[in-house]
């Protein structure tokens, strides 16, 4: 038996990511009736060292990889008889750097190949910068996000009425201030360090801030199942979160005024980032080419215990486009990586290259995280198949130590979404204790709201994935942008039950 | 009548419904009342080829022998198309694509999907869309005749596509081939993003299998998608394209089937070409929600596989007289006729090549590479010396 090693040069900043490898075997000419041997979806890990061997037998070979963005590198080999092992090394950076290619990196900036130097035609040192008008917001040196006070969250400013800061949840007096509001510079995030605020300063002014979780403790039913009130009290924040950012980038819908009230608070606590005005990224623009790049949290607590045990301070980006609309993006933060070193989270803009623009810029979250961060590529692509490859490859990480629930909640949306009968399968359960184990987290209640509905057989099963989607509302905003679609589905096709069983279920 | 074909089967067919929407009255340049939140949004030409386009391929290219081609709802709004040729020579009159008419014939098809599990949906439209958060409007003909209502006049996707679930057919494919822009428009209507048209309940899910229901976005979320004028869209075009050559023969019969997976990294790489060649600034990338693999169409012949051939350095290109000739079969060569800077595209069947680059001007040698040929796309990098 002959070897075929395949491995990837990763010219990447990350390596360590993961992508996928199929191989073609070509005896004469494939499509003819001669024998082959495929094989499909091969994970192949960037890096030195680091590729795959695969059994194959002597013949030619057509080899694929693809990318979380879609793009796909080719080669042809041949072993022969004298052949004990073949390599097949590609080279992202060259390949590219020859077919000179708009390549869709412009749209994955965690396929960017930095650090390249200028030696690339056309380009100012930047590969990214060629191919896009991505622009990251970063800082000189990675900044910790202090969680000491998880507790000062927004909860407590709501129950006691004798804090000064619960005046601002009176919505007339948002009304009233909204114009202000929204023209209002404050300084530099008091929770974060130094270097952040210095490296900004020259362009716009941050916030770091943070957002509580939107209950403690959840209510049940609240009498949605006679009348859909509990539905129609919802709706509105679900559709302002539909536009968060949670690790898919979407646009801001009309700020109503609960989530004007939030920001407001917001800006006052300064917690994460906040861009007043989202500048004007034009291709030209190097002056303005920023990173955020916000490290792991200190290791000063146990990272699973602050999803189990203590309500999450949500970790907003929040940015204004002129007179546009508002972006906002939820962070996955405190993000566990599988090693130390992994983990960190960075965050792109790309902005509309026109004043007159009336479009909203794009937000890019990216996880340098090897696999999960892979994963996650895929997944917010739409591949659930690639992305289903990778799960697996994690499975022990995601689904037996659960140490980090919000890739753990990737991996429940991707199962959700590759399921295709009605089988029992032991992951049924995994979900229920990702909704149990972490009651913080939004994402895991939806996930198993949805098993649940899914599997309804009956009203007492429809009542189950009520309450767990419920659940799911009252703990906040989710992590995955998908998880307030599935919120907002599962909701409605449950409201839709309550009409039909001739309650009076209006929409606001 | 927006029903073009119809085969009155009962058992598991293919049941499409086609939406190409170019003029809009209240838009800019339209001919009715200019809705005052257009977002500069204006009458297109595109459509209606994209819509004809996808309609003459279902019609006589489409081949699924679990699901036959059993129905084809067509709905067109522009000034030039009101009729649609069939392949026997009859003409069929073309409905607009109002919200009545398109709500009465998206209900229709949902009614013919009701009939059998194992048939397949395909919903096709082209035209304006937008986009807040996970809300998807696809604008219709009528969108923006009335400035209180002005969404009455769009289709709600996401709702829409909820509504489906409880459709007894269990596989269903989307093509959205719109923009994906977040204008002033929709981020100032506070919750309307059209009409839903098909509701769903939970009970009304009970005991059905999961659904497959991708989505094939024509482009990323927040971003534009470009239509050619009088001219099928980018999106449409490679679709079609992918759709003939996009197929995988790793069953053990050895067919060549398009599946939605490996369509969608062949469109990503046509859209890509297309930028190239168009000199873009920045390619149209498209996207799928929700893609897991559905079996969509089974080749009749070999796959014509969309070929790249280009020189390195790149300069070559526009110098180099380019050919290719079957390994196995001489006699089947194909040369360039012409010369362009952006090198050859080309369809070839799977198989084994030998691509060669001559200059006349002797300013650069001549060179030829062996590469073969699978699908979904493949490109081939000739390097010459000077």
């Amino acid at each position: 038996m002959k070897k075929l090693y395949i491995s990837i040069d990763p010219g990447l900043e990350e390596a360590g990511k993961c992508f996928l490898a199929n191989i073609y075997s070509i005896k004469g000419n494939p499509g003819r009736g001669e024998e082959r041997t495929n094989y499909r979806g091969l994970i192949v890990v960037a890096g030195p060292d680091e590729g795959i061997t695969v059994d194959v037998v002597e013949g030619k070979y057509l080899i694929e990889v693809v990318f979380p963005s879609g793009a796909v590198l080719q080669k042809d080999t041949v072993v022969s008889s004298s052949d004990n092992i073949v390599n097949v090394a590609f080279e992202v950076y060259d390949t590219w750097k020859n077919l000179h290619r708009r390549q869709s990196f412009s749209s994955e900036p965690s396929e960017w190949i930095e650090n390249h130097g200028g030696d690339l035609v056309g380009s100012r040192g930047d590969f990214g910068l060629l191919f896009g008008s991505w622009k990251g917001l970063w800082t000189a040196d990675d900044f910790n996000i202090e969680v000491e006070d998880v507790n000062d969250n927004l909860e407590q400013v709501i129950n006691d009425s004798e804090d000064e800061e619960s005046e601002i949840y009176c919505d007339e007096q948002c009304e009233e201030e909204d114009d202000e509001y929204c023209r209002c510079l404050v300084g530099a995030a008091s929770l974060c360090q130094g270097n952040f605020r210095e490296a900004v300063n020259r362009t716009r002014e941050y916030y770091l801030v943070g957002i509580g979780p939107v209950a403690r403790s959840y209510p049940r039913n609240l009498g949605f199942r006679e009348t859909g009130r509990d539905w129609s009290t919802s709706y509105q924040p679900l559709i302002s979160w539909s536009s968060l950012h949670g690790l898919v980038n979407m646009p801001l819908r009309q700020l109503n005024k609960k989530m004007k009230s939030r920001l407001r608070y917001i800006k006052k606590h300064n917690r994460l980032g906040f861009l007043e005005s989202a500048p004007v990224l034009s291709r030209d623009d190097e002056w303005n080419l920023q990173k955020i790049d916000i490290a792991m949290f200190e290791n000063s607590f146990k990272h699973e215990n602050l999803y189990r045990w203590n309500p999450v301070n949500k970790c907003l980006f929040v940015l204004k486009d002129r007179n546009v609309g508002w972006n906002l993006s939820l962070m996955p933060l405190p993000w566990k990586g599988a090693h130390p070193d992994a983990g960190s989270v960075k965050l792109y803009v790309q902005g509309e290259a026109s004043l007159r623009s009336n479009r909203l810029s794009n937000i890019k979250i990216v996880i340098n995280d090897d696999v999960i961060g892979s994963m996650l590529g895929y997944f917010e692509r739409g591949d659930m198949l690639s992305a289903a490859l990778l799960m697996d490859k994690a499975k022990e990480a995601l689904f037996r130590k659960m140490d980090n629930p919000i890739a753990a909640a990737a991996g429940g949306y991707i199962l959700v979404a590759t399921e295709t009968d009605l089988e029992y399968k032991d992951w049924h359960e995994w979900v229920y204790n990702l909704s149990e184990l972490f009651p913080h987290v939004a994402d895991g209640a939806i996930i198993y709201g949805w098993s649940k509905l899914r599997h309804a057989k009956n009203e007492e099963d429809e009542n189950i994935a009520r309450d767990a989607l419920l659940n799911g509302y009252w703990r906040g905003i989710p992590f995955f942008t998908t998880g307030v679609r599935l919120l907002l589905d599962g909701l409605t096709l449950l409201r839709n039950s309550a009409r039909e069983k001739g309650f009076e279920v209006n929409r606001p | 009548m927006s029903l073009i074909f119809d085969t009155c089967k009962s058992g598991a067919g293919t049941h499409a419904i086609i939406i190409g929407v170019g003029e809009y009255p209240h838009l800019l340049n339209g001919m009715g009342k200019l809705y005052s939140g257009h977002s500069n949004m204006s009458q297109l030409t595109s459509p209606a080829f994209s819509a004809l386009a996808f309609a003459d391929w279902i019609l006589s290219d489409f081949h699924n022998p679990k699901a036959p081609l059993a129905s084809v709802e067509l709905l067109i709004s522009d000034n030039a198309s009101h009729t649609f040729s069939m392949k026997d020579g009859s003409t069929v009159s073309i409905e607009r694509a109002t919200m009545s008419g398109v709500k009465k014939a998206i209900r229709e098809w949902k009614k013919r999907g009701q009939l059998c599990e194992e048939s397949l949906m395909i919903f096709f439209f082209c035209g304006h869309g937008m986009t807040a958060g996970t809300e998807i409007s696809l604008l219709l003909e009528d969108f923006g005749g009335d400035e209180d209502g002005p969404f009455d006049g769009a289709i709600d996707l996401r709702q829409f596509h909820l509504g489906m679930q409880g459709c007894t057919a269990r596989q269903q494919v989307y093509f959205v081939d719109a923009c994906r822009t977040a204008p002033s428009t929709i981020l100032k209507s506070s919750t309307d993003n059209g009409d839903g048209i098909i509701s769903a309940s939970a009970s009304s899910l009970r005991g059905k299998r999961p659904v497959q229901q991708p989505i094939f976005y024509s482009t990323l979320s927040g971003q534009a998608a470009y239509g050619r004028g009088n001219a099928p869209s980018l999106f449409t075009e490679a679709l079609l394209k992918a759709l003939k050559g996009a197929a995988d023969n790793i069953e053990a019969d050895e067919k060549w089937r398009v599946d939605t997976y490996i369509l969608s990294a062949c469109i990503n790489e046509l859209l890509i070409r297309t930028a190239e060649i168009e000199g873009l600034d920045d390619p149209q990338i498209n996207s799928v929600d929700n893609c897991s693999r559905i079996f969509l169409h089974e080749l009749t012949k070999d796959p014509a596989v969309p070929v790249v051939v280009g020189c390195q350095p790149r300069v070559a290109n526009a110098k180099a007289s380019m050919s290719c000739f079957d390994c196995l079969d001489p006699s089947n060569h194909k040369s360039r006729t012409g010369f362009s800077g952006h090198g050859w595209d080309l369809e070839l069947n799977p198989g084994k090549y030998m691509f060669m680059a001559a200059f006349p001007d002797e300013l650069h040698e001549s060179c030829s590479k062996e590469r073969h040929i699978h699908p979904p796309f493949r490109r081939v990098l000739l390097e010459v010396e000077k």
